[in-house]
């Protein structure tokens, strides 16, 4: 039962920011500017949650481990509203870069989130009961949050990266560059101009970066220079995933508890 | 009670990460094999060109879309860049008359029959009508037939330029087709294609379009009511310069006129008083002549003033109207620019759909088609 109920606990929240950045992908031209900032600081936060947890972490084990406690740099570096801020500029920047390139997934994709998350959902706890053993319980949640990071962006890159390989893009051969970006930036229309720019933006490095890997892959011939170039490619286009991953942890996160316990 | 949990946990998720395995595996190795899938093909196409007949196989079309597409693609841009240039070239010739004519309006302006026919008109008339009127006739006076014409010749170069490379296409698929076409005397299968020749382009399609596109712009929707285009640029060209703030100070009569009456009145008394003292003895004589001196005076007065307004703001009047001209003027570019590059995409379109018919043209780019197709010509 206690299983059950920590499952709920942990699904509800990650399919919430799923489902944020679903509606966020699909619905993006239709929202006005005071609802798509909402929907952004609701991704920021969540980002920005995650991010902070983690270097709180990294800051009290540094503190506890090489400084000593009434010292003048220990107070300073303490953490705090600096650090706070520092981790919510970083949210910011990889919360639009996020937003950005949720746009360009294809259903596929989104298929595979959707089951991710659910085996997410039904391996937490089981870790979190195994981890437990091993690791202090102001830290055991912490912990299980950063392997999950690593593991699960690892693991979404591993399975995303044979469906680009095999599935449809468009073709630019025929377009220059120029010709290319205002093709496909001429149909870009949002409500809210803001967004408008920034989806141009995000269009605009999406049809580069395709048209310049076309262009360069035409002119290679050996077949394992290319799968090279091609592992290259989506290893640095899968970058996304650990932006997600923060998101969609963050929402579990609590970084006040660190700063509790520490007073 | 610890260990069937962990053999039961350990079972579950080996068998789901097992069957994850076997399915990923399955995708790929399905993929692999569709892709490098070439079914035998001892079928050719026969491939009708301009009445000349082309041996194929099927296969060796897919060498020639990609190419095809690309000089489509370029020809395109350069039907764009062509025209560009055809519009700034001809309507800068279009608009120089009017802007040269600012000189003429200039000098009418500042004349006194035109500042007494102003009066008179705002006595008995309407002056801001007879104003704009003026302007039409002495400013504007063949610019509506300049506008016309450079439309008309730019839908001409356009079709002209749009058919030469539709005809250029052909022959370089000609050309691509001589290249990989088999021995004469291999036998035709299956498949006849013929090509059409291309369609011919007329300068009324383009100029029918270009009006519907212009007319879905606010500021040319009078061409809706079947003005031409050069008629509604001269209006456009006149309201925009009545607009400006030195065409509106000098039409206003009332700050000139205080001014003037003042001078005149003195002047003028004093001008009278000494044609009655001269002429005093006539009588009758000493009236006339202090009429006619206070007259002199009052044009006197005027023509001085005239010439002082003139002097002061007749360049900022002139300039201002140039600028107000030239202003309409890459208005006018920047709207025939944006209407003729939709002609010209609609155009191009209509040539690539026209060979699409025949050559399938592949929008979809696969990365691992990269990679197969390559090992299999190894």
């Amino acid at each position: 039962m206690q299983n059950n109920s920590s499952r709920t606990h942990i699904v509800i929240p990650l399919f919430l920011a799923y489902l944020l950045l679903y509606g966020w992908a699909h619905y993006y031209q239709q929202l006005n500017c005071l609802v798509a900032i909402l929907l952004m600081s609701c991704v920021l936060f969540c980002m920005a949650n995650s991010m902070w947890e983690s270097a709180l972490m990294r800051r009290q084990t540094f503190l506890s481990r090489y400084l000593i406690s009434d010292s003048p740099f220990f107070y300073w570096f303490k953490g705090g509203v600096f650090m706070l801020l520092w981790q919510v500029s970083k949210a910011t920047f990889f919360t639009l870069f996020l937003l950005m390139e949720v746009i360009f997934w294809p259903t596929s994709l989104w298929i595979i989130l959707l089951i991710d998350i659910i085996i997410i959902s039904l391996c937490y706890p089981y870790y979190k009961k195994r981890i437990k053993q091993h690791v202090k319980k102001k830290y055991s949640d912490i912990l299980i949050r950063q392997y999950l990071l690593f593991i699960n962006s690892l693991l979404i890159v591993i399975l995303i990266m044979p469906l680009y390989f095999f599935s449809a893009h468009k073709n630019y051969h025929a377009y220059s560059l120029i010709s290319a970006i205002s093709e496909e930036v001429k149909n870009i229309h949002c409500h809210c101009n803001v967004v408008e720019s920034l989806v141009q933006l995000a269009t605009t490095k999406e049809v580069a970066s395709w048209w310049t890997i076309q262009s360069v892959i035409n002119k290679i011939n050996p077949p394992y220079l290319i799968f090279s170039l091609w592992l290259l490619f989506f290893c640095i286009i899968c970058t996304f995933v650990w932006g997600y991953n923060r998101m969609i942890l963050g929402t579990l996160s609590n970084p006040f508890w660190l700063l509790q316990k520490n007073q | 009670m610890k260990n069937p949990n962990i053999i039961l946990w350990a079972s579950f998720f080996a068998v789901l990460i097992l069957l994850a395995s076997i399915s990923l595996f399955a995708i790929i190795r399905g993929s692999n094999q569709m892709l490098s899938f070439t079914p035998e093909q001892n079928e050719t196409l026969e491939i009708t060109l301009d009445g000349k007949k082309y041996i194929i196989e099927p296969r060796l079309m897919d060498k020639i879309a990609p190419e095809l597409q690309k000089s489509l693609s370029l020809k395109r841009q350069n039907s764009q860049y062509h025209i560009d240039k055809y519009i700034d070239s001809s309507l800068n010739r279009a608009f120089a008359e009017s802007i040269q004519n600012t000189y003429h309006f200039g000098s009418w302006y500042y004349s006194l029959p035109a500042e007494y026919t102003r009066l008179a008109k705002a006595l008995t008339g309407n002056m801001a009508t007879y104003l704009t009127n003026k302007m039409k006739s002495l400013v504007f006076q063949n610019l509506d037939e300049h506008i016309n014409d450079s439309i008309q010749s730019i839908n001409l170069t356009l079709s002209d330029n749009i058919n030469n490379h539709s005809k250029q296409i052909y022959q370089e698929l000609a050309t691509m087709l001589s290249k990989i076409q088999q021995p004469s005397n291999t036998p035709s299968t299956l498949n006849k294609v013929i090509f059409n020749n291309p369609m011919a382009i007329d300068q009324k399609l383009i100029q029918r379009q270009i009006v519907s596109g212009l007319s879905a712009v606010g500021v040319f929707a009078a061409l809706t009511s079947g003005k031409t285009l050069g008629a509604v640029v001269v209006k456009q060209s006149i309201s925009k310069i009545a607009g400006t703030k030195t065409f509106q100070l000098a039409a206003v009569l009332l700050a000139k006129f205080a001014t003037k009456s003042a001078v005149k009145s003195g002047g003028a008394l004093g001008a009278g008083a000494s044609g009655v003292v001269i002429c005093s003895p006539g009588g009758l004589l000493a009236v006339l002549c202090g009429s006619g001196a206070a007259l002199i005076t009052w044009v006197g007065v005027d023509q001085a003033f005239l010439k002082f307004d003139e002097h002061l703001n007749r360049q900022a009047f002139e300039k201002d109207i140039v600028i107000s001209i030239i202003q309409q003027r890459e208005a006018l570019k920047m709207h025939l620019k944006k209407g003729y590059k939709e002609v010209i995409h609609q155009q191009y379109h209509n040539i690539f759909l026209q060979l699409s018919k025949q050559i399938q043209f592949k929008n979809n780019y696969i990365p691992a088609e990269t990679i197969i197709k390559d090992t299999s010509t190894h």
